[in-house]
């Protein structure tokens, strides 16, 4: 059976520096797996390479049957892949209603009506400040904002990249809600986090990056109790 | 008499404000979002000025037509050059600017081959005066006013109100994640560089209207719409407008007082002002 998102032996670099070597990584249907590492392993590259900003030098990237690594990112996210940044960069100097449509730039189907109300039913923040300039929102209602201009591109693979950066620890725990219930409704997640307690939490899968490289990959129940990752990234 | 002179210097200035506005805007645009110093504008400005009198003055076409048709050949011309010139070197400045240089220098001497150098007038369009307490304005005048605030607000709907616009400002705010929301950088830069050179046009179209049209016109009103952008802040919008108007206010006032020299001189020290004291301008985003 082929999975729905698979990455087989992805090989990234910026110039001449390698910042991801032969990773593989697989993710089914619906799944939430999670990314953890320290920075500069490789995390948020990973991201960039599956959402089409950088691509691989060496690999292969399958989603859906399709083969996507050559893809532009245009055709990325219309094959329902919605990249949500590190540091949430949503666009300051326009309004939140702007941001939002922005993430449903390039749909033409009759869904994002009924879509926006999801958004709003995720983020029912969002619906008070439609007019406000997304640059004024404070750090929380940014990262609500990133997802929710995110969602608006209908995806069914979100990649998330570090939501918790920045944020009190309430906050935290309310995107940690929300992330539950939008794969809930069965979009897959793949999250990159270096709150390890917390990708443990929501993620079924972890992978380990160390500078570039998968060193280890499993059932986060079964890596929680794994000496290593408890020493190096649970602080247990 | 004072009254009246005053309202008359304030009319003046406010026309051609908004010619500056027009070329501003465009200039504006392409830094804005291209991060692009555009110093083939004047030449632009210039060709839609040449294009309209080749039209209007030679071929006869309709004035309103041949205005259109200007500044959509001059679109065209934009789009070509960011196409073939500009995207395979967008990411060497250096290389951008001495294309735009080197463009700007190639339309001078091309309009100078092919139409000569010396002065071309547009035949009267409009004749007559309005006037208005002891102020008097040419209607040609007037209607370059006009059309001026009119593509000011088109372009305003356009930018706020239209998919095209939005692709322009989230790739002015952030081009990667722009693309991967899929607005395509390629085509977003197309427009931006077309639409600016359409304004460049249009600007010289209404000059060339008022004024004469010759290969040199665009120079001067290039470099002081340089100076429009940085007093209103590079790459905004409401500082292109708020500069044009007030260098077109300035140049009137000063020339009025203390001959076109000085005022010319006076715009270019105000922009060493703001250049040392307040770089982000007036409405920059610093």
């Amino acid at each position: 059976m082929s999975m729905f998102l698979e990455l087989k032996n992805i090989t990234v670099h910026y110039g001449k520096a390698e910042a991801v070597r032969g990773a593989s990584l697989d993710l089914a249907e619906g799944e939430i797996i999670t990314l953890i590492g320290a920075n500069g392993a490789g995390k948020s590259t990973i991201l960039k390479t599956i959402s089409g900003v950088k691509k691989p030098t060496t690999g292969e990237i399958w989603f859906q049957g399709e083969r996507i690594d050559k893809l532009s990112p245009e055709k990325i996210v219309t094959r329902g892949i919605a990249h949500v940044p590190e540091r949430r960069r949503i666009f300051p100097y326009m309004s939140v209603q702007d941001n939002l449509k922005a993430g449903a730039y390039l749909r033409k189907d009759n869904q994002i009506a009924p879509d926006l109300e999801n958004v709003f039913h995720h983020f029912s923040l969002l619906k008070k400040r439609l007019k406000q300039m997304a640059g004024t929102l404070s750090g929380g209602e940014q990262q609500m904002l990133a997802m929710a201009r995110g969602l608006m591109a209908g995806p069914s693979l979100m990649l998330l990249d570090e939501p918790s950066l920045g944020l009190a620890p309430l906050l935290v725990m309310e995107i940690a809600n929300i992330v539950i219930e939008i794969n809930k409704q069965g979009v897959g997640i793949i999250l990159v986090e270096q709150n390890a307690i917390l990708a443990f939490r929501l993620a079924k899968k972890a992978y380990v990056l160390e500078t570039g490289s998968i060193v280890l990959e499993g059932d986060t129940g079964e890596l929680l109790n794994d000496q290593r990752i408890k020493e190096k990234y649970l602080g247990i | 008499m004072e009254i009246t002179f005053l309202l008359q210097t304030l009319i003046n200035g406010i026309q051609i404000g908004f010619l500056y506005v027009l070329m501003a805007l465009g200039l504006t645009l392409i830094f804005g979002i291209m991060h692009m110093i555009n110093f083939a504008h004047g030449q632009l400005y210039m060709l839609g000025g040449f294009f309209l009198w080749w039209f209007f003055a030679i071929h006869h076409v309709n004035y309103v037509l041949a205005i259109l048709l200007s500044v959509i050949i001059v679109a065209v011309v934009g789009l070509i050059v960011e196409r073939f010139l500009l995207r395979p070197i967008r990411d060497q400045e250096l290389y951008v600017m001495c294309m735009t240089i080197a463009l700007g220098q190639f339309f001078e001497f091309a309009a100078r081959t092919v139409w000569g150098p010396l002065d071309k007038a547009i035949p009267s369009v409009l004749p007559g005066i309005v006037k208005f307490a002891g102020v008097a304005i040419t209607y040609k005048r007037l209607m370059a006013v006009v059309v001026g605030i009119a593509l000011v607000i088109g372009l305003y709907l356009f930018i706020q109100r239209t998919k095209a616009g939005l692709a322009m400002r989230a790739v002015e705010q952030d081009p990667e994640v722009a693309t991967t929301y899929g607005m395509g950088i390629n085509r977003t830069y197309a427009l931006v560089f077309s639409l600016g050179a359409l304004l460049a046009a249009a600007s010289g179209a209404l000059m060339g209207t008022i004024m004469v049209v010759n290969p040199v016109m665009g120079t001067a009103p290039m470099l002081k719409s340089f100076m429009i952008i940085i007093l209103g802040g590079m790459g905004s919008i409401p500082g292109a407008i708020a500069g044009g108007l007030i260098v077109g206010l300035m140049d009137s006032f000063f020339s009025s007082l203390f001959g076109i020299d000085i005022a010319y001189i006076f715009v270019f020290v105000v922009a060493f002002t703001f250049i040392i004291f307040r770089p982000k301008g007036l409405f920059g985003r610093g």
